[in-house]
């Protein structure tokens, strides 16, 4: 499952302020979840959400106009992919909004 | 008091979120039943049942039915909403697009039943054993037989019946004596006499198309010389409309404990002309084709009375005001506290509400299997499906209809002294559910069923299909977390059914009464393992959801409350199944007979 978050801020700045935010993201996690994250490329992030004993990993590539994420949702989970991606979408929105 | 609103909520979870992985889904002749359009139906059934049904209920068990001139009268209210129930296409529903039937998945028409039966029990019973009928017609009749009844059958301008019972013999139908003789116009003459006939005679419909099992003249003895066949009280006309009147009619109405607006009858056949459905002497083939489709439904019979109970037992301990709370006046305004604080009433209210969902989430599990078993492409997954709807028939049938009684019972307790008296509506329950224990193959005998035929079938083949998704889920899910405790207890639970089922392969072996003897245990046992099965798999779909900011937090936070109370309330009566199971026959039987 693919998403897109639009910003303004060119590449390098959108990859200071995720980078500035995963911390408080992490600790912001609902309680028994978790957050990892591995940088595997100069722009490209790598998470892993997990909760109730269930991981789901999302890629998320920065550009110079959007944040796009591939969220890789298991088969148990489908009815609630539309959830999962909002719940991306915002986490990686309020990073970018915080300068 | 009789209150009921279908627990859509629940419903659309077990439908849509509780089982999408166990690969019964996504199959493409159902690919138009959309969630839009089964919450439609769903809502629209809920509706039907809410105005038109449950108004009927308390009535009609006080009317009950009647015997007039050979004619059995149904109570008032019942042709009419017999007319509109058919009208409104709910016979057809779940039926073949080939007969006029709506094509339905199984998994909504199983939670359509559940309504119905929440609703107006003895109601749901004409459509029911219709259903049945169109099942063994569908299965094994010739195309002709299916030309000429089918299209009726399920557009509800016809009802059936199965007829076996036979006053001295009912679990040992070898025993049976209608005798059915051939003519030479390919029909046969049918004679004898049959008892608890359900539907057997009514005014609901303008045809009655019997389904009896009789004994040709040249049958070997015992079971293995009974044939079925179709036997319609008016005879089919060259165009279809009912013609002459047939050699069937109903003697006498059993005068019955509960279920009193149902028209359950005595049945005289006096050379009746019938025709024979499947190959001579193979009648329990075909006939099990429908008593399995029964067995399943009674089964949701129980569940739909387990529900009304329970809804009609919060009813009463929201109303009802005695006593303060143990921890403090919760309503200092009212003169006493509401029942529901009380932790003896929770208990009780729990306990129904754990059962409920419980045996909802196994049912939507299996009547997912059954859409499978009849529409999957892939002839793995059908062959999957059917090992587990043959598995999971008895246990569905035993353990919802067990727990169901159960549920009736505690909820007349919620009620006190009221609960004793007829106008509070909630008795009736208890004695409406007390025969869904018995019919359609004792509760006893399906638990003989599971442990003498299915737990050995194709070398462990159907246990498999239930297994392995059961082991799988708790390998994946043993992490630290909150799932941790939950998925421990099912782990324990599931150990202890696994080496009930080594003990019971071993110990049957040598000595039946052991498999005998261990039979209801097992059943338990196994349908409690399948319960917390389904409750894990719901609390991690509820937790997730709330993880990700539902906003039904409401219901994803009640949910994993239920799956606790059942693994911490419920679940651990698991370990003493299995110890009882492990002590053997021996105590059961050491009793002579002259002693009792």
């Amino acid at each position: 499952m693919q998403i897109t978050i639009p910003h303004s801020l060119g590449r390098d700045e959108a990859r200071r302020r995720i980078e500035q935010g995963l911390p408080k993201l992490a600790a912001h996690i609902p309680g028994g979840g978790s957050l990892e994250s591995e940088w595997t490329g100069p722009d490209t992030l790598q998470l892993t959400i997990g909760a109730m004993g269930q991981t789901i990993p999302v890629t998320l590539a920065i550009e110079d106009a959007a944040v796009t994420g591939e969220l890789t949702i298991p088969a148990f989970l489908k009815m609630m992919s539309g959830q999962i991606a909002e719940f991306v979408k915002v986490s990686a929105g309020k990073m970018l909004d915080k300068p | 008091m009789q209150v009921y609103d279908a627990p859509l909520r629940d419903m659309r979870f077990v439908l849509n979120e509780l089982h999408t992985d166990d690969g019964f889904g996504d199959l493409p002749i159902h690919a138009e039943f959309t969630p839009d359009l089964t919450d439609a139906i769903l809502e629209e059934a809920a509706r039907f049942c809410r105005e038109v049904l449950l108004p009927l209920n308390l009535p009609g068990d006080e009317e009950g039915c009647r015997l007039e001139n050979g004619v059995v009268r149904t109570p008032a209210g019942f042709i009419d909403a017999y007319r509109q129930f058919a009208e409104g296409g709910w016979t057809s529903l779940a039926s073949s697009p080939e007969w006029g039937g709506q094509g339905v998945p199984d998994a909504v028409g199983k939670l359509v039943e559940e309504m119905i039966c929440s609703a107006n029990l003895s109601f749901g019973l004409y459509p029911g054993l219709t259903h049945g009928a169109v099942c063994a017609i569908e299965g094994h009749a010739s195309e002709a037989l299916k030309a000429a009844y089918l299209p009726k059958l399920v557009s509800g301008e016809w009802s059936g019946t199965m007829c076996l019972t036979e006053a001295h013999c009912g679990t040992d139908l070898g025993l049976l004596r209608t005798r059915a003789v051939p003519q030479d116009d390919g029909s046969h003459k049918l004679t004898g006499a049959k008892i608890f006939i359900s539907a057997g005679e009514h005014d609901l419909t303008s045809n009655i198309v019997h389904l009896v099992l009789a004994r040709l003249p040249d049958a070997p003895p015992g079971i293995k010389g009974i044939s079925l066949f179709l036997v319609p009280k008016f005879l089919p006309q060259a165009d279809g409309t009912p013609g002459a009147r047939n050699g069937v009619s109903c003697s006498a109405i059993e005068h019955k404990m509960g279920l009193k607006a149902s028209a359950t009858c005595q049945m005289l056949f006096e050379e009746a002309t019938g025709w024979l459905v499947g190959e001579p002497h193979k009648g329990m083939a075909a006939m099990f084709t429908m008593m399995n489709a029964e067995r399943l439904s009674v089964g949701i019979q129980g569940l739909g009375v387990g529900e009304a109970a329970y809804q009609a037992a919060v009813w009463y301990a929201k109303d009802r005001l005695q006593g303060r709370a143990l921890s403090g006046a919760k309503y200092p305004d009212k003169p006493a506290d509401p029942i529901l604080v009380h932790p003896d009433v929770r208990r009780m209210l729990m306990t129904m509400r754990a059962y409920n969902e419980g045996c909802r989430a196994l049912s939507g599990w299996v009547a997912r299997a059954l859409d499978a078993e009849a529409h999957s492409p892939d002839p793995e997954v059908r062959q999957r499906a059917a090992d587990f709807v043959a598995l999971m028939t008895p246990v569905v049938k035993a353990l919802f209809t067990d727990l169901a009684s159960d549920s009736a019972n505690l909820a007349i307790q919620c009620y006190g002294g009221h609960g004793y008296i007829r106008e509070s509506g909630v008795e009736q329950y208890a004695r409406d559910a007390r025969i869904t224990m018995i019919y359609e193959g004792t509760n006893g005998v399906q638990a003989l069923d599971l442990v003498g035929r299915k737990l050995g079938a194709h070398m462990g083949r159907y246990l498999r299909s239930f297994f392995h998704p059961v082991a799988q889920f708790i390998e994946e899910n043993n992490v630290e977390g909150p799932m941790k405790p939950m998925i421990e207890a099912l782990a324990k639970a599931f150990g202890a059914l696994q080496l009930s089922t080594a003990t019971i392969a071993q110990r049957g072996l040598k000595d039946p009464e052991e498999a005998g003897a261990a039979s209801a245990d097992y059943l338990r046992l196994l349908g409690l393992v399948a319960m917390g099965y389904c409750f894990a798999r719901a609390t991690k779909i509820a937790g997730l959801q709330l993880f990700f900011r539902s906003p039904d937090k409401a219901f994803y936070d009640a949910k994993i409350k239920t799956a606790t109370y059942f693994f911490e309330r419920i679940l651990p009566q698991a370990t003493a199944h299995f110890l009882a199971i492990k002590a053997g026959k021996a105590s059961m039987m050491a009793l002579a007979d002259d002693a009792f």
